[in-house]
């Protein structure tokens, strides 16, 4: 092998490095973009979310009224 | 964000990566078979070996983050096996036998030598079939399917790869009829 087919291997090695290292760079900042906009844009898909909730019972009984603060469970599903 | 959705957006994340990078990996292997581009195949044959290790890698997350999801909280068994998770089992199953195929007929590259160039070059044709059952599985399960970022970053990504492939089979030889 002469040294000018030496050469155009090595550059041939150096541009597939380089493509290499831009694919691995382009995943990676891909993966980083994906997670931010699903992390701050994104629902939480099927994750269930309770939150209380007061419900308020009034009862009128000959002219006293009571009320009664019961917390409810609501759950959401996120699609 | 709270902390116990990190390994759900990781995998989320993970998924649309290899969405991507498959569909990527798909444009650069027809554009090479179908030898649209001249002049570039070490260059295209280079990118389509990278995104497709990079798609297997991002496969591999997307399954094995679930694991450490709290809500989900799936066995190995759930993400790896067809019709044993029953969430979703139609598309799950569709889309863990799309990253098999994906990862078994994508590693074969390395064994071709022992699997025969022609059987292997017929073999890697069902790497579409896969990488279309993926994409199947994105749409139809995945959370962010009716997001507008995703919808809008998938068609520029699968559109092409799509087109390129109906060129392929439309280009194909009609198979000589048998007597």
């Amino acid at each position: 092998m002469n040294s000018t087919q030496r050469d155009a291997l090595a550059a041939r090695a150096r541009r597939a490095r380089l493509i290499r290292r831009r694919v691995a760079a382009a995943t990676l900042a891909t993966f980083a973009l994906a997670w931010g906009v699903i992390a701050f844009h994104g629902s939480m898909g099927a994750q269930a979310a309770t939150t209380a909730s007061p419900q308020v019972a009034t009862t009128s009984e000959g002219g006293a009224t009571s009320s009664s603060d019961e917390p409810g469970a609501v759950t959401t599903a996120q699609s | 964000m709270q902390s116990e959705h990190v390994f759900w957006i990781t995998s989320r994340a993970a998924g649309v990566v290899a969405l991507l990078a498959s569909s990527a990996a798909v444009t650069a292997g027809l554009l090479m078979g179908g030898r649209m581009v001249r002049g570039r195949t070490v260059a295209l044959r280079t990118a389509h070996e990278a995104l497709s290790i990079a798609a297997i890698a991002a496969l591999l997350v997307h399954a094995l983050a679930l694991l450490g999801d709290g809500y989900l909280s799936p066995s190995l068994a759930d993400v790896t096996i067809p019709l044993v998770s029953g969430y979703e089992r139609l598309w799950t199953t569709t889309g863990i036998v799309a990253g098999w195929l994906l990862i078994a007929l994508g590693l074969s590259y390395y064994a071709r030598g022992r699997i025969g160039p022609a059987r292997w070059r017929r073999l890697h044709r069902f790497t579409a079939l896969a990488w279309l059952l993926g994409v199947a599985h994105g749409l139809f399960e995945g959370t962010d399917a009716g997001a507008a970022w995703f919808l809008v970053t998938a068609a520029a990504a699968v559109i092409p790869a799509c087109a390129l492939l109906m060129v392929r089979l439309a280009a194909e030889p009609a198979p000589a009829p048998q007597r």
